[in-house]
């Protein structure tokens, strides 16, 4: 990682992970850096709970409000599921809606709460208890 | 307007049950829960929006989420409760009837 101007991270359009097709370059005289552009969803605060099961790895998007949100989550807790939560409503709009938008295009579906990602792939919306126990093998 | 307490809440909902012909959940703490994060939703925004909707960020465009929402009795004729279960059909609690997740008809 080197460091940009403005307090901006850059890493060189050559490093490894990400292809530097997909970000922005910003050319800075003989050297074309590409602007990192971490996911929204990477940098939000989420609360750990403990579980007996900690993989695959379970992230709850959830209401504070919500009354099947908090089902959910008691689901995974009774079942021994390692899992982490973020109340989205507690979190500015502009943030919530950017992660909304994250989710919607890896998942290609509309997000309401509580949404689940199971693992890298698989995802659960609205808390129907048959589908939770299919996709979590329970 | 002031901050409302989940007893105002409460009489709000219970209003909305009557004039509607419906019921709350019968499952008590359940619907605590609920009225709880309606309470919360009008301390915040300044309306009930849905408990189990996220605000869009002003009132006009969550106008068809606020309680009862507008979804509302569409779901308590198939489903025989609304979206959050907050309200059901009357008797269908009684009748064995448990509400669980459905999905939410503003995206269909």
């Amino acid at each position: 990682m080197t460091p940009g101007p403005c307090g901006v991270a850059l890493r060189a359009a050559t490093a490894g992970g990400r292809t530097a097709g997909d970000l922005p370059k910003l050319d800075l005289g003989n050297t074309i850096y590409a602007k990192e552009t971490e996911p929204m969803l990477e940098a939000l605060n989420y609360t750990p709970v403990n579980g007996e099961k900690s993989s695959p790895l379970v992230t709850v998007y959830a209401l504070s409000t919500c009354g099947f949100c908090k089902r959910a989550m008691t689901f995974l807790q009774n079942h021994g599921f390692a899992y982490r939560y973020v109340y989205m409503d507690q979190i500015p709009v502009e943030t919530k809606n950017e992660c909304k938008r994250e989710l919607k295009e890896t998942f290609k579906v509309d997000v309401a709460f509580p949404f689940a990602t199971v693992g890298d792939s698989e995802y659960l919306v609205g808390f129907i208890e048959p589908d939770w126990k299919k996709t979590l093998g329970v | 307007m002031g901050p409302k307490s989940t007893d105002d809440t409460r009489r709000f909902a219970d209003m909305v049950a009557a004039k509607q012909d419906w019921e709350l959940n019968p499952d008590a703490e359940f619907t605590d829960s609920l009225v709880e994060g309606l309470t919360t939703n009008w301390n915040r925004y300044g309306y009930f929006l849905c408990p189990c909707r996220d605000s869009d960020g002003s009132r006009e465009t969550d106008a068809d989420l606020i309680c009862p929402c507008a979804y509302s009795k569409a779901d308590v004729e198939e489903h025989g409760h609304c979206y959050c279960a907050l309200y059901l059909r009357r008797g269908f609690a009684a009748s064995g009837g448990v509400p669980g997740g459905i999905p939410d008809r503003r995206f269909s």
